[in-house]
Protein backbone atom coordinates (compact mmCIF):
# COMPACT_ATOMS: atom_id res chain seq x y z
CA UNK A 1 0.00 0.00 0.00
CA UNK A 2 1.25 3.40 -1.14
CA UNK A 3 1.35 6.76 1.04
CA UNK A 4 -1.32 7.66 -1.01
CA UNK A 5 -3.67 4.68 -0.37
CA UNK A 6 -2.65 5.20 3.55
CA UNK A 7 -4.12 8.61 2.90
CA UNK A 8 -7.54 7.56 2.36
CA UNK A 9 -8.29 6.54 6.15
CA UNK A 10 -7.41 9.83 6.84
CA UNK A 11 -9.61 11.25 4.57
CA UNK A 12 -12.44 9.73 4.77
CA UNK A 13 -12.43 10.66 8.52
CA UNK A 14 -11.58 14.06 7.91
CA UNK A 15 -12.89 15.45 4.80
CA UNK A 16 -15.65 12.91 4.39
CA UNK A 17 -17.39 12.86 7.86
CA UNK A 18 -15.69 15.80 9.62
CA UNK A 19 -16.34 18.53 6.52
CA UNK A 20 -18.53 16.69 4.47
CA UNK A 21 -16.17 17.83 1.51
CA UNK A 22 -18.72 17.36 -2.13
CA UNK A 23 -16.35 14.75 -4.15
CA UNK A 24 -14.42 13.27 -1.25
CA UNK A 25 -16.65 10.09 -0.77
CA UNK A 26 -16.41 9.41 -4.91
CA UNK A 27 -12.93 9.97 -4.55
CA UNK A 28 -11.79 7.70 -1.87
CA UNK A 29 -14.67 4.84 -1.70
CA UNK A 30 -14.81 2.34 -4.63
CA UNK A 31 -18.56 2.19 -6.22
CA UNK A 32 -19.04 -1.05 -4.81
CA UNK A 33 -17.95 -0.32 -1.56
CA UNK A 34 -19.10 -3.15 0.90
CA UNK A 35 -19.48 -2.51 5.09
CA UNK A 36 -19.36 -5.25 7.06
CA UNK A 37 -20.08 -3.87 10.04
CA UNK A 38 -22.76 -5.64 12.02
CA UNK A 39 -23.61 -2.15 14.25
CA UNK A 40 -25.52 -0.41 10.67
CA UNK A 41 -28.63 -1.07 9.13
CA UNK A 42 -28.22 -2.92 6.10
CA UNK A 43 -29.04 0.08 4.22
CA UNK A 44 -26.08 1.89 5.15
CA UNK A 45 -23.93 -1.15 4.44
CA UNK A 46 -23.41 -1.02 0.88
CA UNK A 47 -21.74 1.12 -2.19
CA UNK A 48 -20.53 4.40 -1.48
CA UNK A 49 -24.18 6.08 -1.55
CA UNK A 50 -24.25 4.29 1.83
CA UNK A 51 -21.46 5.87 2.98
CA UNK A 52 -22.00 9.02 1.92
CA UNK A 53 -25.82 8.78 3.92
CA UNK A 54 -23.83 7.74 6.91
CA UNK A 55 -22.28 9.99 7.58
CA UNK A 56 -24.72 13.04 6.54
CA UNK A 57 -26.71 11.07 9.04
CA UNK A 58 -23.31 11.63 11.46
CA UNK A 59 -23.40 15.40 10.91
CA UNK A 60 -27.07 16.00 11.12
CA UNK A 61 -26.92 14.27 14.61
CA UNK A 62 -23.42 15.84 16.14
CA UNK A 63 -20.59 18.86 15.57
CA UNK A 64 -17.66 19.53 16.68
CA UNK A 65 -16.60 16.19 15.31
CA UNK A 66 -12.95 15.07 16.24
CA UNK A 67 -10.94 12.27 15.73
CA UNK A 68 -7.37 11.23 16.95
CA UNK A 69 -6.31 7.80 15.30
CA UNK A 70 -3.21 5.80 16.50
CA UNK A 71 -1.88 2.64 16.02
CA UNK A 72 -1.88 2.44 12.56
CA UNK A 73 -1.20 -1.24 11.12
CA UNK A 74 -0.50 -1.77 7.39
CA UNK A 75 0.10 -4.74 5.76
CA UNK A 76 -0.75 -5.52 1.91
CA UNK A 77 -4.02 -4.15 0.61
CA UNK A 78 -5.31 -3.97 4.51
CA UNK A 79 -5.00 -1.23 7.08
CA UNK A 80 -5.86 -0.98 10.68
CA UNK A 81 -6.08 1.46 13.10
CA UNK A 82 -7.57 2.50 16.38
CA UNK A 83 -9.36 6.03 17.02
CA UNK A 84 -11.12 8.38 19.58
CA UNK A 85 -13.92 10.04 18.56
CA UNK A 86 -15.70 13.17 19.96
CA UNK A 87 -18.34 15.27 19.11
CA UNK A 88 -21.32 17.43 20.27
CA UNK A 89 -24.75 16.21 20.36
CA UNK A 90 -26.77 18.77 18.18
CA UNK A 91 -29.64 17.04 16.07
CA UNK A 92 -31.69 14.00 17.17
CA UNK A 93 -30.18 10.24 16.95
CA UNK A 94 -32.22 7.42 16.96
CA UNK A 95 -35.10 9.25 18.44
CA UNK A 96 -32.89 10.93 21.11
CA UNK A 97 -33.53 14.71 20.75
CA UNK A 98 -29.97 17.07 21.20
CA UNK A 99 -28.71 17.11 24.78
CA UNK A 100 -25.73 19.11 23.85
CA UNK A 101 -23.31 17.14 25.77
CA UNK A 102 -19.81 16.01 24.13
CA UNK A 103 -19.49 12.14 23.52
CA UNK A 104 -16.61 10.20 23.34
CA UNK A 105 -15.88 7.06 22.16
CA UNK A 106 -13.21 4.35 20.61
CA UNK A 107 -13.57 2.16 17.92
CA UNK A 108 -11.33 0.74 15.52
CA UNK A 109 -11.44 0.59 11.46
CA UNK A 110 -9.89 -2.08 9.10
CA UNK A 111 -10.31 -1.00 5.64
CA UNK A 112 -9.42 -3.18 2.40
CA UNK A 113 -7.94 -0.77 -0.43
CA UNK A 114 -8.39 -1.50 -4.35
CA UNK A 115 -7.45 0.29 -7.35
CA UNK A 116 -6.59 2.92 -5.34
CA UNK A 117 -9.97 3.30 -3.34
CA UNK A 118 -11.60 2.17 -0.04
CA UNK A 119 -13.25 -0.97 -1.04
CA UNK A 120 -14.05 -2.82 2.36
CA UNK A 121 -14.78 -2.27 5.80
CA UNK A 122 -14.68 -3.99 9.07
CA UNK A 123 -15.51 -0.97 11.82
CA UNK A 124 -16.31 -2.01 15.16
CA UNK A 125 -16.79 0.91 17.37
CA UNK A 126 -18.27 1.61 21.33
CA UNK A 127 -22.02 2.18 20.34
CA UNK A 128 -22.81 0.86 23.52
CA UNK A 129 -21.30 3.62 25.35
CA UNK A 130 -22.56 6.38 22.80
CA UNK A 131 -25.91 5.17 23.93
CA UNK A 132 -25.25 5.25 27.42
CA UNK A 133 -23.45 8.82 27.57
CA UNK A 134 -26.80 10.08 25.62
CA UNK A 135 -28.90 8.31 27.31
CA UNK A 136 -27.57 9.58 30.94
CA UNK A 137 -27.92 13.15 29.55
CA UNK A 138 -31.49 12.61 28.51
CA UNK A 139 -32.06 11.54 31.99
CA UNK A 140 -30.03 14.36 34.14
CA UNK A 141 -32.34 16.57 31.24
CA UNK A 142 -29.27 18.62 29.32
CA UNK A 143 -30.20 20.62 26.57
CA UNK A 144 -28.10 22.51 24.06
CA UNK A 145 -27.48 25.86 25.33
CA UNK B 1 9.58 -16.85 9.15
CA UNK B 2 10.15 -13.01 9.72
CA UNK B 3 8.95 -11.20 13.10
CA UNK B 4 5.54 -10.45 11.77
CA UNK B 5 4.84 -13.68 10.49
CA UNK B 6 5.63 -14.79 14.18
CA UNK B 7 4.04 -12.14 15.76
CA UNK B 8 0.42 -12.87 13.58
CA UNK B 9 0.93 -16.99 14.85
CA UNK B 10 0.72 -15.81 17.94
CA UNK B 11 -2.14 -14.12 18.04
CA UNK B 12 -3.77 -16.69 15.41
CA UNK B 13 -3.20 -19.58 18.24
CA UNK B 14 -3.73 -17.41 21.10
CA UNK B 15 -7.60 -16.47 19.75
CA UNK B 16 -8.18 -19.81 18.66
CA UNK B 17 -7.02 -21.41 21.99
CA UNK B 18 -9.53 -18.73 23.70
CA UNK B 19 -11.89 -19.36 21.87
CA UNK B 20 -11.89 -22.93 22.22
CA UNK B 21 -11.76 -22.22 25.99
CA UNK B 22 -8.34 -22.33 27.46
CA UNK B 23 -7.01 -19.60 29.41
CA UNK B 24 -3.97 -18.80 27.90
CA UNK B 25 -3.48 -15.27 29.43
CA UNK B 26 -0.14 -16.11 31.34
CA UNK B 27 1.42 -18.09 28.62
CA UNK B 28 0.69 -15.55 26.26
CA UNK B 29 1.24 -12.30 28.20
CA UNK B 30 -1.73 -11.18 28.25
CA UNK B 31 -2.25 -11.27 31.76
CA UNK B 32 0.51 -9.18 32.32
CA UNK B 33 0.34 -6.77 29.62
CA UNK B 34 -0.96 -3.16 29.57
CA UNK B 35 -4.48 -3.46 28.55
CA UNK B 36 -6.53 -0.15 26.64
CA UNK B 37 -9.97 -1.26 26.91
CA UNK B 38 -13.25 0.83 27.41
CA UNK B 39 -15.16 0.97 30.98
CA UNK B 40 -18.14 0.10 28.77
CA UNK B 41 -20.28 -3.28 27.81
CA UNK B 42 -17.52 -3.28 24.99
CA UNK B 43 -14.59 -3.51 26.99
CA UNK B 44 -13.18 -6.84 27.18
CA UNK B 45 -10.49 -6.87 30.26
CA UNK B 46 -9.85 -9.71 30.05
CA UNK B 47 -10.11 -12.37 26.46
CA UNK B 48 -10.30 -15.66 28.80
CA UNK B 49 -13.23 -14.28 30.67
CA UNK B 50 -15.31 -13.24 28.23
CA UNK B 51 -14.55 -16.21 26.18
CA UNK B 52 -15.71 -18.33 29.28
CA UNK B 53 -18.64 -16.07 29.38
CA UNK B 54 -19.68 -16.68 26.24
CA UNK B 55 -19.31 -19.62 26.21
CA UNK B 56 -21.05 -20.61 29.24
CA UNK B 57 -24.03 -19.05 27.27
CA UNK B 58 -23.09 -20.19 23.67
CA UNK B 59 -22.13 -23.47 24.59
CA UNK B 60 -21.60 -24.49 20.40
CA UNK B 61 -19.15 -21.08 20.27
CA UNK B 62 -17.02 -21.44 17.09
CA UNK B 63 -14.87 -18.52 15.58
CA UNK B 64 -16.54 -17.87 12.62
CA UNK B 65 -13.93 -15.06 10.89
CA UNK B 66 -10.76 -13.96 11.86
CA UNK B 67 -9.03 -11.39 9.89
CA UNK B 68 -5.67 -10.89 10.90
CA UNK B 69 -2.82 -8.39 9.64
CA UNK B 70 0.69 -7.17 11.19
CA UNK B 71 2.66 -4.46 10.69
CA UNK B 72 6.51 -4.39 12.84
CA UNK B 73 5.41 -4.67 16.48
CA UNK B 74 1.45 -5.11 16.20
CA UNK B 75 -1.00 -7.38 15.02
CA UNK B 76 -4.39 -6.46 14.56
CA UNK B 77 -7.45 -8.76 14.59
CA UNK B 78 -10.93 -8.70 13.38
CA UNK B 79 -13.27 -11.32 15.04
CA UNK B 80 -16.71 -12.76 14.37
CA UNK B 81 -17.68 -15.70 16.67
CA UNK B 82 -21.21 -17.49 16.54
CA UNK B 83 -23.11 -20.09 18.68
CA UNK B 84 -26.64 -20.26 19.40
CA UNK B 85 -28.07 -18.94 22.89
CA UNK B 86 -29.01 -22.41 24.73
CA UNK B 87 -26.69 -22.27 27.90
CA UNK B 88 -26.66 -19.56 30.40
CA UNK B 89 -28.81 -16.54 30.12
CA UNK B 90 -26.63 -13.51 28.41
CA UNK B 91 -26.44 -10.19 30.13
CA UNK B 92 -29.41 -11.35 32.01
CA UNK B 93 -31.61 -12.34 28.74
CA UNK B 94 -32.78 -16.00 28.68
CA UNK B 95 -31.57 -18.70 26.70
CA UNK B 96 -33.61 -18.17 23.24
CA UNK B 97 -31.78 -21.47 21.49
CA UNK B 98 -31.19 -18.75 18.41
CA UNK B 99 -27.78 -18.15 16.51
CA UNK B 100 -25.92 -14.66 18.09
CA UNK B 101 -23.09 -13.52 16.60
CA UNK B 102 -20.23 -11.15 18.21
CA UNK B 103 -17.36 -9.39 16.78
CA UNK B 104 -14.96 -7.57 18.05
CA UNK B 105 -11.04 -5.99 17.12
CA UNK B 106 -7.87 -6.01 18.90
CA UNK B 107 -4.79 -4.18 18.13
CA UNK B 108 -2.06 -6.28 19.81
CA UNK B 109 1.85 -4.86 20.53
CA UNK B 110 4.42 -8.14 21.13
CA UNK B 111 7.73 -8.12 22.16
CA UNK B 112 9.98 -11.74 22.37
CA UNK B 113 6.90 -13.65 22.00
CA UNK B 114 4.77 -11.90 24.30
CA UNK B 115 1.92 -10.02 24.11
CA UNK B 116 3.00 -6.28 25.94
CA UNK B 117 -0.14 -4.25 25.10
CA UNK B 118 -3.44 -4.41 23.78
CA UNK B 119 -6.41 -2.16 22.35
CA UNK B 120 -9.87 -4.19 22.24
CA UNK B 121 -13.34 -3.27 21.67
CA UNK B 122 -15.97 -5.94 21.35
CA UNK B 123 -19.42 -4.64 19.58
CA UNK B 124 -21.49 -4.72 23.13
CA UNK B 125 -24.60 -2.82 21.31
CA UNK B 126 -25.21 -5.29 18.51
CA UNK B 127 -25.05 -8.03 20.86
CA UNK B 128 -27.68 -6.34 22.81
CA UNK B 129 -29.56 -5.79 19.66
CA UNK B 130 -29.80 -9.37 18.89
CA UNK B 131 -30.54 -10.25 22.03
CA UNK B 132 -33.78 -7.98 22.68
CA UNK B 133 -35.01 -9.09 18.67
CA UNK B 134 -34.89 -12.69 20.36
CA UNK B 135 -37.42 -12.01 23.10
Amino acid sequence: MNDIEKRLVHRSHQEAMIEGKDGTIEEIYSENFESHSRGLPEHLRHGRDAMRRNYAFLRSAFSDMELVSDQETVEGDTIGLHWTWTARHTGDFLGIPPTGIQVTIEGFDMLKVRDGRIREAWIIQDNAHLMAQLQAAVQAGSTPA
Amino acid sequence: MNDVEQNKDLIRHYMEATWHGEDVEAQYGAATAETHTPSSPSGVPSMAQTAAYLRAALPDLKLDQSIIIGQEDRVMEYFSVTGAHRGAPLFDFPPSGRELTLDGETIFRIADGKIVERWSIIDAANLFQQLSADN
